[in-house]
C-alpha cells in the first residue's frame, strides 16, 4: 500500500537544481534508503519531506492526503505533520534531561501526565535509555545521544521515520550497533522510514529498498540491495557500491579479450551486443574473480597487500591492471609471481555509463 | 580562525621541556614580578589602606565612612543605575539581536553595523551631547519641544537618574546585542527543527528552547553591562554631578579633588573602590558560574542558515522603529557634537553664517591644553598598547606553552585586572607611585602610563594568549625535528603565526586607552591631561564649543582608527587555516 | 640510515604509568609499525625516539649513538638527531608556501643556496606535488599537505622517519592511495620507518614487521604481517588483527560442547587443548570465513538470528547454545549460488580452523 509519495518534486537554488522532478513511492512499513554523493540532493528530499523546505514544482502526499504542494501552495508545517526525525548531529536538547526530551513531543500534544509518564517509558525502554532517563545529554556518548534521538522521535508512534545520516557522527563499533537497534524498532514498530545516508554498507544492512541517486537527485537505481549489488543498472551505481574494476576490452574472433592483450587469453567468448569497434567497459568486482594457475587470462601479480581478512592484489596483463581480493585462506600468491585469472560475473557498460544486457 | 596543529594538554610535552636548564623558570620568575608589581599591589594597597589606619586594623571606621550619608546615597546610587541600565541594555539587546539575526528584516547586515556603533564613541561624549540636547534650561530638543507645544516647563531634565541610566543603556546595550545575536546565528538549527518537527510552534520553541540556550549568553553580556555600569565615571560625571547625584566613581573623584589629597577622602576612596572591587568580582564569579553551567554545546559544525520568522505585516514598523531607535541614539547625539564643534559661539542658531572651523582649528594648532592632550594621549596609549602587547605575548608564551610548576598564579594575576574598575586602578597606583616605594610618579605621565598597563594588560593577555593557542604545538615541534633549536622555532613558526593576534592585541589597546576618561582624571597634573580629561574638563568650564569641537576630533581619531584597525588585520591573515 | 634500538624503556610520571620495561630494536632500513588502541602508549614512545619527551628510565640509541637515557643524565635535543616526523595533522606551516616548508630543514643546515632548491624540488616531485611549490597549505587538499609534510620530513635525508597516524585524518580512498605512496618512498629511500597506529590494515599493508602493544602498554607480540596474522600468539592480538569469534566451551560427558548446546563439537581437538579445556581455562577463537555454513550436516548446528548484507559479504549471526557466532558467505555464492540461509533458518556450521587461546589473554575490546 502506498504511504508516501513524491510526484515530480523540484528544488532550485539559485541556478542549481537540486531535485530534478523526482517521483517516487515508499509503501507502508518500508525502510527506504536515499544514498548518493554529498550535495546530489538526498537531504533536499528529505527536508522537503519534513516541511523544512518549499517545492518549486510538484506535490508530496502521505496517504491520499497532500502535504506540500506548489501548485496549490499548500504546504502543511512540519509541526502539523507528526513524522518522527532524526538528525545527523543527534539535536538532543542539552538543558532537558533525557527523559524531558522524549516526553517533549508528547507534552506539546497534550497528552495527560499519566499518558506522558507511560510512552515516555515505554521509548526509553526500547532504546535501551531508562537507567539514564535523569541523565543530561551531555553527560552521555555519542551513540545514547542517537538513542535519545530516536526515542523522542518514536515516543508519539509516528507512521513515518525521516532520519538524515544520523550514524556519521558515531565511531564504526557503534555505527553498527545503531544500525541493529534501528532494524529492531522498525520491525517492531513497523513504521515506514526513509533514510538518508552517503554510506553504502550502511543502506544495504538496513534497507528493504536502495534508492541510488546522482546530482539532482536523479535516480541510478530503485531496487532491492541484492538487486543493486548484483545487478547495478548504470556505470555510476556500480561503482558507488562496492569495488570497481572498469577494464578496457577488444573483440576478435568472436571472443572478447582485455585490450592490448590478445595473447594473454580470452575473457569469456560470450560477446555483448556492440557497435562495430565500440565495444562496452567491462566491469567485475575484485572479490568475483578467481586466480588460478592456468586456465585463465594470464598475467603477472605486481603488487600484494594483505589487509587482513583480505589479501589485495594487483594482477598486471598487458597495458592493463586488475584489482583481484580473495580471502586470506585462499592460496597466497607472491609478487612477480605469473597467474591466471577466471572472471565469473561480468558487468557490461557502454560509453555513456548504460547497463548493456546479456541476452 | 582555524586551528591549525594539535594542542597538547599542558603545554609541549608531559615530561617535561628540554630548555637549557632554568630559562623557564627565570620567564616565569620575571612575569610574575611585573604582575605583581603592576597590578597586585596596587590592589593590595587599595585594600589595605581601606581597613588599616596607623598599622591596626579599623573595621569601626569603615562602617562608620560608609554610614556618611553622601557615601552611603553613592553606593545606592550605583547599585540603582548599574541595575536598571542592565534590564534595560539587556531588553534593547536581546530585541534587536533577534530582530537581526532571526527574521526576515530587510537591511540587516547594515543594521547590525549600526547598531555596534555605540560600542566605538566614548559614552561620555555622548552624555556631552545629551547635555546640550535635553538640558532643562537650554538643551535644544527641550526648546524645540516648548516652542512646539507652548509649554512652560521643558519636558525632560537629563541632569537625573533616569537621564543616566537612559544615555548609560544607549552605549552598552552592545554588549548584550553581540553576545546574543551572535549565539542566535550559530546555534544549531537541527536543535529548533527536532523541535519543530516534534510538534512545537515557534511560540512554543521560542520559549522551550532558543531562550533557555540563549539564556547563557544573555547573561553573560547582562553581567558586563553591570559591570561596566558600576565601574563606569564619564556619564555620572557629566550629568550627575550637576544635579548632586554621585556614583561611586564620581565621589571617589569628588572627595579626592576637593580634599586636594587629604587622608580621610583617600580613605574614603579606598573604601568605596573595596567595595567596587569585591561587587566586580561578585559579577565577575556569577558569569563564571554561568558559563560552566552552560555547556550546553550549541554552536553548528557546518555554516547552515537558520530559521528565520517571516515578520509579514510587522516588517516595516519594526524596521522603522529600529531606524529611529539609531537616528535617536546614534545619529542625533554625532550630529550634535559636530554641528555645535562648528558654532563661532554656543546658544546661536544653527545657521551657515554662524559656522566656522576656527574652533578645530584652534583646539588642534592653538590651544595648549588640548594640543598637549591630543599629544599626551597619543603617545601614553601607544607606549600602553606596545608595553602590553610585548609584555602580554611573553607572559602569554609561558601560560600556554610552558610546563613549569606555579603558572596558575600567572593566570590567577593576569585575570585580575578584569575585575578591577578603573577607578579603583588609578588610585590604586596613587598610594603605590605616591613616594611610598622610595618612587613618586604622581603628576607625571609616567604614573599614567603605569595605570594604564595595569588596566589593559588583561586584554592583551587574553588576545596573545588566544592567538597562542591557535598555533598548535605540532607545528613547533615540526620545526624542531628539522634541526630548528627551540628559539628558532619560535622565530621562524610561532612568530609569524601569532602577528596577527599581537596586532590585535595593540589595537584593542591602543583605541580604549586613546579615548578613556576614567583612569586619567584621577592621575592628571597640570601638564598631563589625556583628550578625555581635556574634552571633561572644556565640558566643565563651560567650554561647549571646544569641548564639543575636541569631541568631533576625537570621533574621527577614533572612527579613522577603527577603519585601519579593520583593513590591518584582515590583510595580515596570510594563508590562515591549515587544515 | 640507522637502527633504533630501545632498552628498557620507562614512561612513568608520578602515579601516571604508561609503560615500563620496553625494549625493541627497529632494524636499519625496515618499515617498523607500532600498533595499539588508543592510549596504549605508542605515541610516547614514538616521542621520546624523537627527543619530544624524556625517558623515566631506560635507554634510546640512534645508530650506535646514545640518545636518551635517564640515568646517564644524556639527552640529545630534538634538533640534533637527524630525523623526520610526520605528524597525524600535518603540522604543515600555513604562512609559508610549499617551497619554504619543504626547503626548511635545509636552510637550518646552512646548505647552499642553489642546492637547498635543487633537492627540494626533487623532494616534492618524488611524493607527486611537482608544480605546487608556490601554493599556501591552506589552497592544498588534506592529501596534498600530509605530502608536503613526507617531503619536508625527506629532504633532509634523515636516518630514521617517525610517524604517528598521518593518514588518520584522510578519507578511506586516500588512505589507500598514501599508504601505498609511504611504501613506495620508503623502497626508494631505504630509509628506517617507525609508524604508528591503531588501524591494523594499515600495519598489515605497508609493514615489513609490526609490533602490537595492548592497552597497558606491554608489548605483546613483534613478527612479519603474515606470520602475525597467522599465528597471533593470543587472544588480544587475534581480537585486534580483525573480526574474531571468541566461542566457550564445556565438557559434556567426555565430549567437548559449544556452551549452551546439546551437540557435541565435532572437530579435531589435540590432547593438550583438551586438558585446558577440561581445566576451563581456554576458549575457542576463530575468524568468520574460517567457518563453512551448511544448510545440513556440519560440526555442530545452529539457528540463523540476523543475517546482514553489506556488498562483497553476507554476514550471518547463528545463535549455538548460549553462544552467537559470526560466520559469513560471499554475496556471489550466496545469492547467485543460492546458498543464501533466512533469518529463522536452521543451519550447520564446520569449522575449518579452531584456535584455543587463554580466556585471560582476550581482554578488553582492541
Amino acid at each position: 500500500m502506498a504511504h508516501v509519495i513524491l510526484r515530480d518534486v523540484t528544488k532550485r537554488f539559485g541556478q542549481v537544481v537540486a531535485v530534478d522532478r523526482l517521483t517516487l513511492t515508499i509503501e507502508r512499513g518500508e525502510c527506504l534508503s536515499l544514498l548518493g554523493p554529498s550535495g546530489c540532493g538526498k537531504t533536499t528530499t528529505l527536508r522537503m519531506l519534513a516541511g523544512f523546505e518549499d517545492l518549486d514544482e510538484g506535490e508530496i502526499l502521505v496517504g491520499d492526503r497532500v502535504i506540500s504542494s506548489r501548485l496549490k501552495n499548500f504546504y502543511l508545517p512540519p509541526e502539523k505533520r507528526d513524522f518522527g526525525m532524526v538528525f545527523q548531529a543527534f539535536a538532543v536538547w542539552p538543558h532537558l534531561s533525557v527523559f524531558d526530551n522524549v516526553a517533549f513531543p508528547l507534552q506539546i500534544r497534550g497528552l495527560s501526565r499519566s499518558e506522558i509518564q507511560e510512552k515516555t517509558t515505554k521509548a526509553l525502554t526500547y532504546t535501551g535509555l531508562l537507567d539514564a532517563r535523569d541523565s543530561f545529554p551531555n553527560e552521555l556518548s555519542g551513540g545514547q545521544k542517537q538513542r535519545i534521538a530516536l526515542a523522542r522521535s518514536i515516543s508519539f508512534n509516528p507512521t513515518v521515520m525521516l532520519l538524515d545520516e544520523p550514524l556519521s557522527n558515531l565511531d564504526p563499533k557503534m555505527r553498527e550497533v545503531m544500525r541493529f537497534e534501528i532494524k529492531e524498532l522498525q520491525k517492531r514498530f513497523n513504521f515506514t522510514i526513509i533514510y538518508v545516508t552517503h554510506d553504502q554498507a550502511e543502506a544495504m544492512a538496513l534497507s528493504d529498498r536502495i534508492v541510488v541517486m546522482d546530482f539532482g537527485a536523479l535516480i541510478q537505481q530503485d531496487d532491492t540491495p541484492v538487486n543493486v549489488y548484483l545487478k547495478p543498472a548504470n556505470k555510476f551505481v556500480f561503482s558507488f557500491i562496492g569495488l570497481s574494476n572498469f577494464l578496457a576490452v577488444e573483440v576478435a574472433d568472436g571472443r572478447v579479450f582485455l585490450k592490448g592483450a590478445r595473447d594473454a587469453g580470452p575473457v569469456t567468448a560470450v560477446v555483448p551486443p556492440h557497435a562495430p569497434g565500440k565495444p562496452p567497459t567491462l566491469a567485475c568486482r575484485p572479490g568475483e574473480i578467481e586466480m588460478v594457475p592456468t586456465r585463465g587470462v594470464r598475467g603477472v601479480v605486481t603488487r600484494r597487500v594483505l589487509l587482513g581478512d583480505i589479501i589485495d592484489y594487483r594482477v598486471g596483463i598487458g597495458p592493463t591492471e586488475v584489482r583481484v581480493q580473495r580471502n586470506v585462506r585462499k592460496p597466497m600468491w607472491s609478487e612477480g609471481d605469473p597467474c591466471s585469472l577466471v572472471f565469473s560475473a561480468l558487468h557490461w557498460y557502454d560509453e555513456s555509463g548504460a547497463r548493456v544486457p546479456i541476452s | 580562525m582555524v586551528r591549525q596543529g594539535q594542542r597538547r594538554e599542558g603545554g609541549l610535552t608531559i615530561t617535561g621541556t628540554d630548555r637549557k636548564f632554568g630559562i623557564a623558570e627565570i620567564l616565569l620568575i620575571f612575569s610574575v614580578l611585573v604582575l605583581v608589581i603592576v597590578v597586585a599591589v596596587p590592589i593590595v594597597l587599595i585594600f589595605w589602606n581601606a581597613v588599616v589606619v596607623d598599622g591596626g586594623l579599623n573595621i569601626a571606621g569603615v562602617v562608620k565612612v560608609l554610614s556618611e550619608p553622601d557615601v552611603f546615597q553613592a553606593v545606592v546610587n550605583s547599585l540603582v543605575i548599574a541595575f536598571a541600565v542592565t534590564v534595560v541594555s539587556t531588553v534593547l539587546g536581546v530585541l534587536f539581536a533577534w530582530l537581526v539575526s532571526r527574521t526576515d528584516l530587510p537591511f540587516k547586515e547594515t543594521m547590525k553595523l549600526l547598531f555596534l556603533v555605540p560600542f566605538m564613541l566614548p559614552s561620555f561624549i555622548g552624555a556631552i551631547a545629551w547635555k546640550m540636547l535635553l538640558s532643562p534650561r537650554a538643551g535644544l530638543v527641550n526648546k524645540w519641544l516648548m516652542g512646539l507645544f507652548g509649554l512652560e516647563q521643558p519636558l525632560f531634565n537629563i541632569y537625573s537618574l533616569g537621564g543616566i541610566i537612559a544615555v548609560e543603556s544607549m552605549y552598552l546595550f552592545p554588549f548584550v546585542f553581540i553576545q546574543v545575536s551572535g549565539a542566535l546565528e550559530r546555534m544549531d538549527p537541527t536543535l529548533e527543527e527536532s523541535a519543530r518537527i516534534s510538534g512545537a510552534g515557534l511560540v512554543t520553541i521560542t520559549r522551550r528552547v532558543t531562550l533557555p540556550l540563549m539564556l547563557p549568553s544573555i547573561a553573560a553580556g547582562a553581567l558586563l553591562v553591570a559591570l561596566y555600569s558600576l565601574a563606569h565615571f564619564g556619564v555620572p560625571a557629566v550629568l550627575g554631578t550637576e544635579a548632586g547625584i554621585f556614583n561611586i566613581p564620581t565621589l571617589i573623584y569628588q572627595k579626592i579633588y576637593a580634599s586636594g589629597g587629604r587622608f580621610e577622602a583617600i580613605r574614603a576612596g579606598t573604601i568605596l573602590s573595596s567595595i567596587l572591587v569585591m561587587a566586580a568580582a561578585l559579577i565577575l564569579y556569577a558569569q563564571n558560574l554561568i558559563l560552566m553551567a552552560g555547556r550546553f554545546q550549541v554552536i553548528a559544525g557546518k555554516s547552515v542558515r537558520p530559521m528565520l520568522l517571516k515578520l509579514r505585516g510587522l516588517k516595516y514598523p519594526l524596521l522603522i522603529l529600529s531606524i529611529v531607535y539609531i537616528a535617536i541614539t546614534v545619529l542625533l547625539p554625532t550630529i550634535t557634537i559636530f554641528l555645535v564643534a562648528l558654532l563661532r559661539t554656543y546658544g546661536l542658531s544653527f545657521s551657515l553664517e554662524n559656522m566656522t572651523l576656527h574652533n578645530i582649528t584652534y583646539i588642534l594648532f592653538t590651544m595648549k591644553l588640548t594640543k598637549d592632550a591630543i599629544w599626551n594621549s597619543f603617545y601614553l596609549s601607544l607606549a600602553a598598547a606596545l608595553v602590553t602587547m610585548l609584555v602580554g605575548t611573553l607572559i602569554s608564551y609561558v601560560i600556554v606553552k610552558m610546563r613549569v610548576r606555579g603558572k596558575f598564579l600567572l593566570e590567577f594575576l593576569g585575570l585580575l585586572p578584569f575585575s578591577v574598575p578603573g577607578t579603583v586602578i588609578a588610585l590604586g597606583v596613587i598610594l603605590m607611585w605616591s613616594g611610598k616605594f622610595g618612587v613618586n610618579l604622581y603628576n607625571t605621565a609616567w604614573i599614567i602610563l603605569v595605570a594604564y598597563i595595569a588596566r589593559y594588560m588583561a586584554f592583551a593577555l587574553k588576545s596573545t594568549s588566544a592567538a597562542l593557542e591557535q598555533v598548535g604545538d605540532s607545528l613547533e615541534e615540526a620545526a624542531r625535528a628539522c634541526g630548528a633549536s627551540h628559539w628558532q622555532a619560535m622565530k621562524d613558526v610561532v612568530l609569524p603565526l601569532i602577528k596577527p593576534g599581537m596586532v590585535a592585541a595593540f589595537f584593542l589597546i591602543f583605541l580604549p586607552a586613546l579615548r578613556e576618561l576614567t583612569t586619567s582624571v584621577l592621575l592628571y597634573g597640570p601638564t598631563t591631561r589625556t583628550i578625555g580629561v581635556a574634552i571633561y574638563a572644556l565640558n566643565e568650564d563651560g567650554e561647549t564649543v571646544y569641548a564639543a569641537a575636541l569631541s568631533a576630533v576625537a570621533l574621527i581619531i577614533i572612527i579613522v582608527g577603527h577603519w585601519v584597525i579593520k583593513r590591518v588585520t584582515g590583510t595580515t591573515e596570510i594563508g590562515g587555516g591549515g587544515s | 640510515m640507522a637502527d633504533v634500538r630501545l632498552e628498557n624503556l620507562a614512561a612513568v610520571f608520578g602515579t601516571h604509568r604508561v609503560f615500563e620495561g620496553f625494549t625493541l630494536t627497529i632494524r636499519d632500513g625496515e618499515c617498523f609499525t607500532l600498533l595499539g588502541p588508543s592510549g596504549c602508549g605508542k605515541t610516547v614512545v614514538m616521542r621520546m625516539i624523537a627527543g619530544f619527551e624524556h625517558p623515566s628510565a631506560g635507554e634510546v640509541f640512534i645508530g650506535d649513538r646514545l640518545v636518551s637515557s635517564a640515568a646517564k643524565k644524556v639527552h640529545v635535543p630534538t634538533e640534533s638527531r637527524h630525523i623526520g616526523v610526520v605528524f597525524q595533522d600535518y603540522a604543515v606551516w600555513p604562512h609559508k608556501r610549499v617551497l619554504e616548508n619543504v626547503v626548511y630543514p635545509l636552510q637550518i643546515q646552512k646548505v647552499p643556496a642553489a642546492e637547498a632548491r635543487a633537492r627540494t624540488l626533487e623532494a616534492i616531485a618524488q611524493v607527486h606535488l611537482g608544480g605546487l611549490e608556490d601554493r599556501y597549505p591552506s589552497q592544498l587538499s588534506g592529501g596534498q599537505q600530509q605530502r608536503v609534510a613526507l617531503a619536508r620530513a625527506l629532504v633532509s635525508k634523515p636516518k630514521i622517519m617517525l610517524l604517528d597516524e598521518p593518514l588518520s585524518n584522510l578519507d578511506a580512498n586516500l588512505r589507500e592511495e598514501m599508504r601505498f605512496e609511504i611504501k613506495d618512498l620508503q623502497r626508494r629511500t631505504g630509509v628506517t620507518i617507525l609508524y604508528v597506529t591503531h588501524d591494523q590494515e594499515v600495519a598489515l599493508a605497508i609493514s615489513d614487521r609490526i609490533g602490537i602493544m595492548s592497552g597497558d602498554g606491554s608489548l605483546r607480540r613483534i613478527g612479519d604481517p603474515h606470520e602475525i596474522y597467522t599465528n597471533p600468539g593470543d587472544g588480544f592480538v587475534f581480537n585486534f588483527l580483525g573480526v574474531a569469534n571468541f566461542i566457550p566451551v564445556e565438557r559434556r560427558n567426555g565430549a567437548v560442547h559449544i556452551q549452551g548446546s546439546d551437540l557435541p563439537l565435532q572437530v579435531e581437538i589435540s590432547p593438550a587443548a583438551r586438558d585446558r579445556i577440561a581445566k576451563g581455562e581456554v576458549v575457542a577463537a576463530c575468524r568468520p570465513f574460517e567457518i563453512d555454513l551448511v544448510r545440513d550436516g556440519g560440526a555442530t548446528r545452529g539457528v540463523v538470528r540476523r543475517r546482514v548484507f553489506l556488498g562483497p559479504i553476507v554476514t550471518y549471526f547463528i545463535t549455538v547454545g548460549a553462544v552467537e557466532i559470526r560466520a559469513q558467505q560471499e554475496a556471489e555464492e550466496a545469492f547467485r549460488g543460492g546458498r543464501a540461509l533466512e533469518e529463522g533458518e536452521a543451519c550447520g556450521l564446520t569449522f575449518q580452523a579452531l584456535r584455543w587461546y587463554d580466556k585471560a589473554s582476550v581482554g578488553k575490546e582492541a
